[in-house]
C-alpha cells in the first residue's frame, strides 16, 4: 500500500489550466481535490456493491453542487430520471437550509 | 420557537431510529422538541403495524408511540382529492397514509417531511410552492444542535442507514449522500 503524503501535490500544468476557470466559478482548488477523495472514500466504505458507479454518480453531482455542471450535463451519464431525481435532491436540500433559517 | 411539521411514518421511524442510536440522548431530545411532529391518525395506525414487528424497526416505531405527536383526522374526501390530482391511485407505491400526510401539510400549510424517496420527488413536482423535505434532513439538523459536521455524516452513514435501511439500495444510498453533502454544505 502507497504510503499517503500529507502534503498534495499537483502537475503545475494541471493547475494553471484549471485555476481561472474554478475562479470563475468560485470553487478553490482544496475543495475539488477533497470532494473527490470523499467520494472515492464514500464509494469505498458504504457502495461496495457498485463502486464504479457511486463514484462517478457522487462526482457529477458534486460538480453540479459546485456550479461546474449543469442539469443538462448529468444527461448522457444518470439518465432523464435519475438527473431529475439527484437535481430534486439537491434543490430540496437548499430549500430546507432557507426554511431552517426563517 | 417549536415548528409545526407533517411527518410521514417513514420519516417518524427514522427519527426515532436517530434517537435510540444516539449517544447523546438528552441534547437530542432538546433538539427533536424543537418540532411540533403532527401527523394523520393513519399513520398512527402504521406505526402500531409497525410495532408489532420483532426486529429494530419494530422497537424504533413502538418507542415513537410514547411520544408526544399531534395525530390528526384527514377527511376521505380530501386523500380522493389528492389521489385524482396526483394520479397514484394504488400505483408507484404510494399510499393512502402518505396522500393524508400532503393533504394535512397543505391544509395547515405547513412543510411535510417524507423518507419515501419516490413520493418525495412526485409530491414535489405536483406542489412545488409547498415544502415537501426528506426526514433524513430533519435528522441532519436535529444531530446539528450537538454535532460536528462529520460527527453527523459519521453517524448518519456508520449508524443510522444500515440500523433504518437495512437492504438499501445504491440508489437510495446516493440519494441521501446527495442530500446530506448539500445540507452540511458551507454556504459561501
Amino acid at each position: 500500500m502507497v504510503k499517503m503524503e500529507k502534503i498534495i501535490s499537483i502537475d503545475e500544468d494541471v493547475i494553471s489550466e484549471l485555476a481561472p476557470y474554478l475562479k470563475e466559478k468560485k470553487v478553490s482548488q482544496s475543495l475539488l481535490v477533497s470532494t473527490i477523495l470523499k467520494d472515492i472514500l464514500f464509494a469505498e466504505k458504504y457502495a461496495k456493491a457498485n463502486q464504479t458507479y457511486a463514484i462517478v454518480e457522487q462526482f457529477l453531482v458534486d460538480l453540479y453542487r459546485m456550479g461546474i455542471l449543469e442539469y443538462k450535463d448529468l444527461l448522457p451519464v444518470l439518465g432523464f430520471e435519475r438527473a431529475l431525481e439527484v437535481t430534486n435532491t439537491i434543490r430540496t436540500a437548499k430549500r430546507f437550509k432557507l426554511w431552517l433559517r426563517r | 420557537m417549536v415548528k409545526e411539521i407533517v411527518c410521514d411514518t417513514s420519516t417518524i421511524i427514522t427519527l426515532f431510529s436517530a434517537y435510540h442510536l444516539s449517544e447523546n440522548k438528552d441534547m437530542h431530545l432538546q433538539e427533536l422538541k424543537k418540532y411540533q411532529l403532527i401527523a394523520p391518525n393513519s399513520v398512527r395506525g402504521e406505526l402500531e403495524d409497525f410495532g408489532k414487528r420483532d426486529d429494530d424497526l419494530g422497537f424504533f416505531a413502538r418507542k415513537s408511540l410514547s411520544y408526544k405527536i399531534d395525530f390528526q383526522s384527514v377527511e376521505v374526501e380530501d386523500i380522493e382529492r389528492y389521489k385524482k390530482i396526483l394520479g397514484v391511485a394504488g400505483r408507484r407505491g404510494i399510499t393512502d397514509c402518505d396522500i393524508a400526510c400532503l393533504s394535512l401539510a397543505i391544509a395547515r400549510n405547513i412543510p411535510l417531511f417524507i423518507d419515501d424517496f419516490k413520493a418525495q420527488f412526485h409530491f414535489s413536482s405536483f406542489f412545488d410552492e409547498h415544502d415537501i423535505f426528506f426526514g433524513i434532513l430533519l435528522v441532519c439538523s436535529i444531530l446539528g444542535g450537538f454535532m460536528s459536521e462529520s460527527e453527523i455524516f459519521s453517524f448518519i452513514f456508520d449508524k443510522l442507514v444500515p440500523n433504518r435501511w437495512g437492504n438499501i439500495s445504491l440508489r437510495n444510498l446516493l440519494t441521501i449522500k446527495h442530500a446530506v453533502s448539500e445540507y452540511l454544505a458551507q454556504e459561501e
